[in-house]
């Protein structure tokens, strides 16, 4: 028990330290807009404006489904399930990094420091903020590359089976997990021991994937039980992709994503400015090839998967890189042979990927974390999430109001409430689709010019609603790209 | 078996060798071996073929001036023989022989002081001896006692303890809650339909649900610490000094099956063990002459022993073992297949595994797998499910502290435990899993070992269906023996423990019996599009029951993938994704096992052996290596 009082303890600070941060944020108007669209949808569930059909098809479900979770048990008001779930990963995080440092002979200071840097780089910091998403990607790929590195070591059964099931839960947490276990495909032959695939290169590929394919296989499946289309979830991955580009589009790196090659050089440009130790390492342990093989593949895995993607129309802001990074470097950092050289060398490998995040935030950056950059240093900001809100305060009470609030849930929380909304799925929104005839007594729409457009279901069935209105509907809100219009009893007596 | 040579022992070697019944290098060898070994020479002289029991029997009588005695033309008075010294005579070899002049005559395989002693203790100082053959001795004691060997290998048990043996199906409370649960379905029926079959499906889908994650969590424990406790074994073995090890028993039952015992001798023969330290039954029924003949044909040395099990009800396994029991004098006992060809070091690796493990451990089970693994589509799939069972399973039952069901064979138990447990139960069909719960129930433990025997995988449809309808006819009289009193199963093996028989044995059955019906709905629904079955599914146990259907299915199919990973068997690992072909084999077997429960519960259906082609090749290898032997080369593994 004594043990594992310190690891506890980390823990506690870690969180209470994440909890002061996300405070200081807040007051500074940062909300991070996944925090934001979980509790919306958290709301939506506590108030059955959500089907279990859409929860069984929910994608990625796993930061969904443990956020939603936790609001059930949470007072009202206080706070978010997915800041409490961001908060608890923040920790628990730590807490696992620092405890396999310890385990590998890292005196407590120096793992002490190495875990801080790793998860204190700013673009990790600033990914933490935004949800849980990020953290649930690290904690899936610190998961995979340590189950890798034992499996390259021992070739034990176990460690098979958590390869296997850590690949899979990568692909649960975030399309880019899900992106980062097919990369990791061709790269397996790095990761299996040569004696796993000496009889059958094919049986052995199978085994470690198998988990991978069940959750794809069994996703497709579903899908096509609830809407007839098995191929239904990928649109699902690639409207949630498609608003993470919209941001991404703003940075620097977001302008070249369309140029393979420079893209191409420009993932690999992530993974040696935050992951040196990755680079690092494998000089280090070049003569040893358990160790070296996993860490080569772990940095070409990155630049494929991003590549992928883009390719597949599922890419994600290449931002998002940098958790899976920080997640295959504290594994890294583990297996770094401090018995030969100095763990001094190991921290400043970290500390140069710390540094690395900062630069990565001015090359890869997006609105948002341009808005949380001088929020943490004491600006006020609007945060990202701030036109959803408004509107969904603007919504507040009224009943029978047509929006598409699965693409944009913040508006429950905004509103406080689900109740009242006629959601996409829902019987009256599916007739009005057909029929293309409005009946609902608000219409809520969003700002046509952006990206959003694409995915606002009211927006696609009435193309002309945002800028033209609708006859027998009057506009009473228009603010941040979002309109309300509410039917005109008049108009409707007189039609 | 005396632990050292005596002065009588190198005097039988002298004689022997002046009459060339043995060569000085034979004698010289059999010396040196009998020091490393702490045995007798003629123990020596025996397990090596180099002389026969009987001449050792007579050079032995005429070194002691005593007579000799061939039991078949000189029979012995049958009564003064006692059935309450019938132990004492198996254990020590000595049995009245005849009265004359007032004295008793005493037949012994092997005079001497320490013989002496005993029989005065037993018989008086009025004695003298008689030298026979050890098998007259055993035939004499078989030939009195036959029907009470016969009683006890059939009746021990269900006489001492009758909730605990198979012989009755059905106890009468189970008949009458049995009674009571189909009524009860059947009121359900008739008044609430619908809500009875919901609740019929609720109930198997939390089966499934519990049953899949029970394997799951069980694989992930059997992977643990594997290789950190093959290598601590492996360390106590090497620790090992041949004059310690002890007697061990071998037993071989055999039935209708004469042509592949020479795969087993071979690899008894090649056992890293000194041979005069084993005591090999071969165990036959007394009816089955083509495979006494066979074994005859071999001309087995003397340490190989047959027993001939005579002619009663059931005629199972379990009961010949009971009544081969009698005739063993190991500390420890193992029973092999006659096909089986266990690995080099596996006496010694159990052996060691007894020292290390805790006190009360009775029994070591060793991995099963198959040598023709790659034959054909059931082999393959036969393999991947016993190295499931045995590298995965088994090991996580060990480590969770849950009973074991044992299987199969290579189940290695000290005999005291045996014993005093009654041994197995003639009339249930997998009388080693149900032994693997009593063993349990009385708070013995069973460890699992990495050391294999490998075995004929069954090729045929058919025969593999026999087999499979044996082995879950078995489980399902297993689950009803132990559920007869589940108060005290539940003290005795825990929550866990009872979780783990429930889902082990009890599921192993059931699934069988479920399968089928999912399947049937699945099938409907997906080739016609029905809505028929929709009011059996409201959303809670649709979704849990497609939570089943995607990941529960998913989790067995990679159970059977990873399963052959420990032994680099990749190549399999693409074929568990038939496993459904298997499973509707295993669903066949488990019909007819409920079948033949009802219709004839004690019935054994014999698997035939032999079939592979890759035992016809084992079977060259093992005759060219008796023709070797035969013609004086000299075995290079044998010691």
């Amino acid at each position: 028990m004594m043990r594992f009082l310190p690891f506890a303890s980390m823990g506690a600070a870690s969180f209470a330290a994440f909890f002061a941060l996300s405070a200081w944020l807040a007051l500074h108007g940062f909300e991070g807009s996944e925090t934001a669209a979980l509790a919306g949808r958290a709301i939506a569930l506590r108030d059955g404006a959500v089907t279990l059909r859409e929860i069984v098809l929910a994608f990625p479900p796993a930061p969904y489904l443990l956020s939603a979770a936790l609001q059930q048990v949470l007072p009202q008001g206080l706070i978010t399930g997915g800041s409490l779930l961001t908060a608890f990963l923040a920790a628990g995080l730590l807490v696992v990094i620092l405890r396999s440092l310890v385990a590998v002979g890292y005196r407590w200071p120096t793992a002490l420091a190495i875990s801080i840097m790793l998860l204190a780089n700013p673009a990790m910091l600033f990914l933490a903020s935004t949800g849980p998403s990020a953290l649930l990607l690290c904690l899936g790929a610190w998961l995979v590359a340590t189950a890798a590195f034992r499996l390259r070591a021992r070739s034990n059964i176990v460690d098979l089976m958590g390869f296997s099931a850590a690949l899979a839960f990568l692909a649960l947490c975030h399309p880019l997990g899900a992106m980062i276990a097919l990369g990791l495909t061709p790269l397996l032959i790095l990761i299996l021991p040569p004696q796993v695939t000496s009889e059958s290169t094919i049986g052995a590929y199978l085994t470690a994937l198998f988990p991978v394919l069940l959750v794809c296989g069994g996703a497709l499946y579903v899908s096509w039980i609830f809407t007839g289309e098995p191929l239904s979830i990928l649109r699902t991955l690639s409207a949630q992709s498609a608003d993470a580009q919209f941001d991404s589009e703003t940075s620097v790196m977001g302008s070249i994503v369309h140029q393979p090659l420079l893209a191409a050089a420009a993932y690999a440009l992530l993974v040696v400015l935050n992951a040196p130790i990755l680079i690092g390492g494998m000089a280090a342990v070049r003569r040893r090839l358990p160790r070296m093989m996993p860490m080569l593949a772990f940095a070409l895995c990155m630049p494929i998967a991003a590549l992928m993607g883009d390719a597949l129309g599922l890419g994600s802001p290449p931002l998002l890189l940098v958790a899976p990074l920080v997640g295959f470097a504290a594994a890294s950092v583990a297996v770094f042979p401090i018995e030969e050289q100095r763990p001094v060398i190991a921290l400043l490998l970290v500390a140069a990927g710390a540094i690395g995040g900062g630069w990565t935030m001015g090359l890869a950056g997006n609105a948002e974390s341009a808005g949380w950059t001088r929020a943490m240093a004491g600006q006020t900001i609007m945060a990202a999430s701030e036109a959803d809100r408004a509107v969904g305060a603007a919504l507040a009470g009224r009943q029978d109001v047509l929006i598409d609030s699965t693409s944009a849930p913040a508006v429950i929380a905004g509103r406080r409430s689900a109740s009242g909304l006629v959601p996409p799925l829902s019987p009256n929104f599916e007739l009005t689709r057909m029929s293309r005839r409005a009946t609902s007594r608000y219409l809520a729409v969003r700002s046509s010019g952006g990206a959003h457009r694409e995915n606002d279901g009211v927006h696609a069935i009435f193309p002309k609603l945002y800028a033209d209105g609708m006859p027998g509907y009057v506009r009473i809100y228009d603010h941040l790209g979002w309109r309300i219009y509410q039917r005109n009893p008049a108009a409707l007596a007189w039609n | 078996m005396s632990q050292t040579h005596s002065e009588s022992d190198l005097a039988i070697g002298d004689l022997l060798v002046r009459h060339g019944a043995i060569s000085t290098r034979q004698f010289e060898e059999a010396l040196e071996l009998a020091t490393q070994w702490r045995t007798s020479i003629s123990d020596v002289l025996m397990s090596r073929g180099w002389l026969r029991a009987e001449v050792f029997s007579r050079a032995g009588a005429a070194c002691h001036g005593l007579r000799f005695v061939r039991m078949r033309e000189e029979a012995a008075d049958m009564s003064l023989l006692e059935a309450a010294d019938m132990d004492f005579y198996l254990q020590n070899l000595v049995v009245p022989w005849r009265r004359e002049n007032g004295r008793l005559l005493l037949a012994v395989n092997a005079p001497g002081p320490k013989m002496l002693l005993k029989a005065r203790a037993r018989w008086g100082g009025a004695i003298d001896f008689v030298v026979v053959s050890k098998f007259d001795i055993i035939a004499t004691v078989q030939a009195r006692f036959a029907d009470e060997l016969t009683r006890l290998a059939v009746d021990d048990l269900a006489e001492s303890d009758p909730q605990m043996s198979a012989r009755r199906v059905l106890s009468k409370r189970q008949a009458v809650w049995l009674y009571g649960m189909v009524s009860l379905v059947l009121a359900g029926l008739a008044l609430e339909p619908l809500m009875t079959v919901i609740a019929l499906n609720a109930l198997m889908t939390t089966f499934y649900l519990g049953s899949f994650l029970f394997k799951g969590v069980l694989v992930w424990a059997g992977g643990l610490g594997q290789i950190a406790s093959s290598r601590a074994i492996d360390a106590e073995v090497r620790q090992l000094r041949d004059e310690d090890l002890p007697v061990f028993t071998i037993m071989v039952p055999m039935f209708r099956e004469p042509a592949v015992l020479p795969i087993l001798v071979r690899a008894l023969r090649n056992l890293d063990y000194p041979l005069a330290k084993l005591d090999i039954k071969i165990v036959l029924e007394e009816g089955d002459h083509e495979t006494i003949e066979a074994v005859r044909a071999l001309r087995l040395e003397p340490v190989f022993e047959i027993i001939l099990v005579p002619p009663s009800l059931p005629q199972t396994k379990p009961k010949a073992c009971n009544y081969a029991l009698r005739f063993a004098r190991g500390d420890f006992l193992v029973i092999y297949d006659a096909e089986d060809k266990p690995e080099r070091d596996q006496l010694r690796k159990v052996v060691a595994a007894f020292r290390r493990l805790p006190e009360g451990t009775a029994c070591i089970q060793c991995r099963l797998n198959y040598f023709n693994a790659r034959e054909n589509w059931l082999t393959r799939m036969f393999t991947l499910d016993y190295s499931l069972w045995f590298d995965l399973m088994l090991p996580g039952l060990q480590k969770l502290g849950a009973p074991i069901p044992l299987g199969g064979t290579s189940n290695h138990f000290r005999i005291s435990v045996l014993r005093e447990l009654r041994a197995w139960d003639p009339f249930n069909v997998t009388e080693d899993a149900d032994l693997g719960i009593r063993l349990a129930q009385r708070g013995y433990k069973i460890g699992v070992i990495d050391s294999t025997t490998f075995e004929e995988a069954n090729c045929n449809p058919g025969n593999w269906i026999r087999q499979r309808s044996r082995w879950i006819k078995g489980y399902m009289q297993t689950f009803l023996v132990h559920s007869r009193r589940p108060v005290q199963l539940w003290r005795a093996v825990g929550p866990l423990g009872v979780t783990s028989f429930v889902f082990f044995i009890g599921g192993t059955a059931l699934s069988g019996l479920l399968n089928p019906l999912c399947w049937i709905v699945f099938l409907g629904w997906l080739l016609t599009s029905t809505t028929q079955f929709s009011p059996l599914f409201p959303p809670v146990l649709l979704y849990f029951s497609l939570f089943n259907l995607i990941a529960g299915n998913g989790l067995f199919i990679y159970l059977m993938m990873i399963a052959p990973f420990r032994r680099r068997w990749t190549g399999l690992a693409p074929w568990s994704l038939t496993v459904i072909g298997y499973w509707a084999m295993m669903s066949v077997a488990a019909y007819k096992a409920l079948a033949q429960l009802v219709f004839n519960p004690f019935y054994w259906e014999k698997t035939t052996h032999g079939l592979s082609r890759q035992t016809a090749a084992e079977l060259v290898n093992a005759e060219a290596a008796d023709r070797m032997r035969d013609e004086g080369a000299v075995m290079p593994a044998a010691r």
